[in-house]
């Protein structure tokens, strides 16, 4: 973790704190740790941005994900989920003769709950967890480099009932991979960053 | 049966070459003719393999074609073993008036930072080249050509070697004819371990050429 997602976390932890309070304040609920599981499955289409191997040596596909809410503390959750996105090798001459680079993350996630109206839900989320960019030829698996995953963003939730929600998820996720290379290449295969959008489906 | 499983699973898997991915490496080269004016749209591909024996393989690691300037950068994982070899070669619907190209053998120590550059490769045609055959002899048989270097304008060139100790007996190339080229060899005493240069210089009419180089 570097010091920007250092400095991010810690005022994403403060800014909830801080409207925690305050709705704390407003209500006469006690505080309470509680398991309450939710399941969050959806797609995800990323749009990769700036001078990096994914953003243009390559082209997104859509790919999937999946969350796992655990813990409940007032309004805060506490889970972990994966990611998979598969992205298509379009210049050879810098990213070499392979089919595609399938991206794969699994990461601990702080979301809070910031309730818009009776069908309405917002959910700031912060996540860090490790990830992979593996090269894949022919459907094999041929070399992977490992990385850590950066990722702030919000889930609107849409209440169909009680239990069961659709989400549109909006997401900021940086992605700093090993690699040992020429300097002018360092920054283009060891950094990613991306805009998601996604649809999910949300059980509770 | 779980023996014969695991033979195919051996085969099927040994024969795949595996890459570093977290090591990216670089293949640069300028193409020019042989007034040395570089040229636009050659396409290359650069090959890997891992051997000549039962279970080796080669493929395809990248490809492309080079700009303006003549010039063609090629960046790609490395290879995840040690003795691999990388060949840069001409496309295989390259126009047939042209000699292909074909790179020395490129190995791992050949990297400086992750990059291999050659600041010229020629493309000459076959009108315009004539065929050169050169032997290595010593009157010490302790002493061999381990490298060899040429200066001139030249393509396409192929070393014989001793799989064993890795030394040179031949080299065949194509070249420009009427030209007088510089052949550089690294000599290896195998007796004492000391290593010397040996300059020699060759003319090169318009007929194929051939000689033993004696040091």
């Amino acid at each position: 973790m570097d010091k920007k997602q250092i400095f991010t976390f810690v005022a994403f932890v403060a800014l909830l704190t801080s409207s925690h309070s305050q709705n704390q304040a407003n209500s006469k609920k006690t505080a309470a740790l509680d398991f309450k599981p939710y399941l969050l499955v959806g797609l995800t289409l990323p749009v990769q941005f700036g001078s990096t191997a994914l953003a243009d040596g390559h082209s997104a596909k859509v790919g999937v994900s999946a969350s796992l809410g655990l813990l409940e503390y007032n309004k805060f959750h506490l889970g972990f989920g994966g990611e998979s996105n598969v992205y298509k090798v379009e210049k050879v001459a810098q990213i070499g003769d392979f089919s595609t680079s399938k991206h794969n993350s699994i990461f601990g996630f702080i979301s809070y709950d910031v309730r818009l109206n009776k069908s309405f839900l917002a959910q700031p989320t912060i996540g860090y967890g490790y990830s992979e960019l593996a090269l894949k030829k022919s459907g094999k698996r041929r070399g992977h480099q490992d990385g850590n995953e950066f990722r702030l963003g919000i889930n609107f939730n849409y209440h169909l009932d009680r239990n069961n929600s659709i989400c549109l998820l909006l997401f900021y996720i940086n992605n700093s991979y090993e690699v040992h290379t020429a300097p002018s290449l360092k920054d283009y295969f060891s950094q990613s960053n991306q805009l998601q959008v996604g649809l999910a489906y949300k059980f509770s | 049966m779980k023996k014969v499983a695991f033979f195919f699973l051996f085969i099927f898997y040994g024969c795949v070459i595996p890459y570093d991915a977290e090591t990216r490496l670089v293949v640069q080269t300028k193409i020019v003719n042989s007034s040395n004016e570089p040229i636009e749209n050659v396409k290359l591909q650069l090959n890997v393999s891992n051997g000549t024996g039962l279970f080796s393989s080669s493929e395809t690691l990248s490809y492309g074609k080079t700009a303006a300037d003549g010039t063609i950068k090629l960046v790609f994982p490395a290879p995840d073993f040690e003795a691999y070899q990388l060949r840069l070669l001409s496309d295989n619907n390259a126009p047939s008036q042209f000699i292909p190209i074909s790179s020395d053998p490129i190995v791992k120590n050949d990297f400086v930072d992750f990059q291999y550059l050659v600041p010229t490769t020629y493309l000459l045609t076959y009108n315009e080249s004539t065929t050169a055959f050169l032997q290595f002899e010593s009157t010490n048989v302790n002493r061999k050509v381990m490298k060899v270097s040429l200066l001139g304008v030249y393509c396409n060139v192929n070393t014989t070697q001793n799989n064993t100790d890795g030394f040179i007996n031949q080299v065949f190339f194509y070249a420009l004819k009427n030209q007088n080229l510089q052949v550089l060899l690294e000599v290896k005493d195998f007796q004492t371990g000391t290593i010397q240069s040996v300059v020699e210089n060759i003319s090169l009419g318009s007929q194929n050429f051939a000689a033993t180089i004696n040091f």
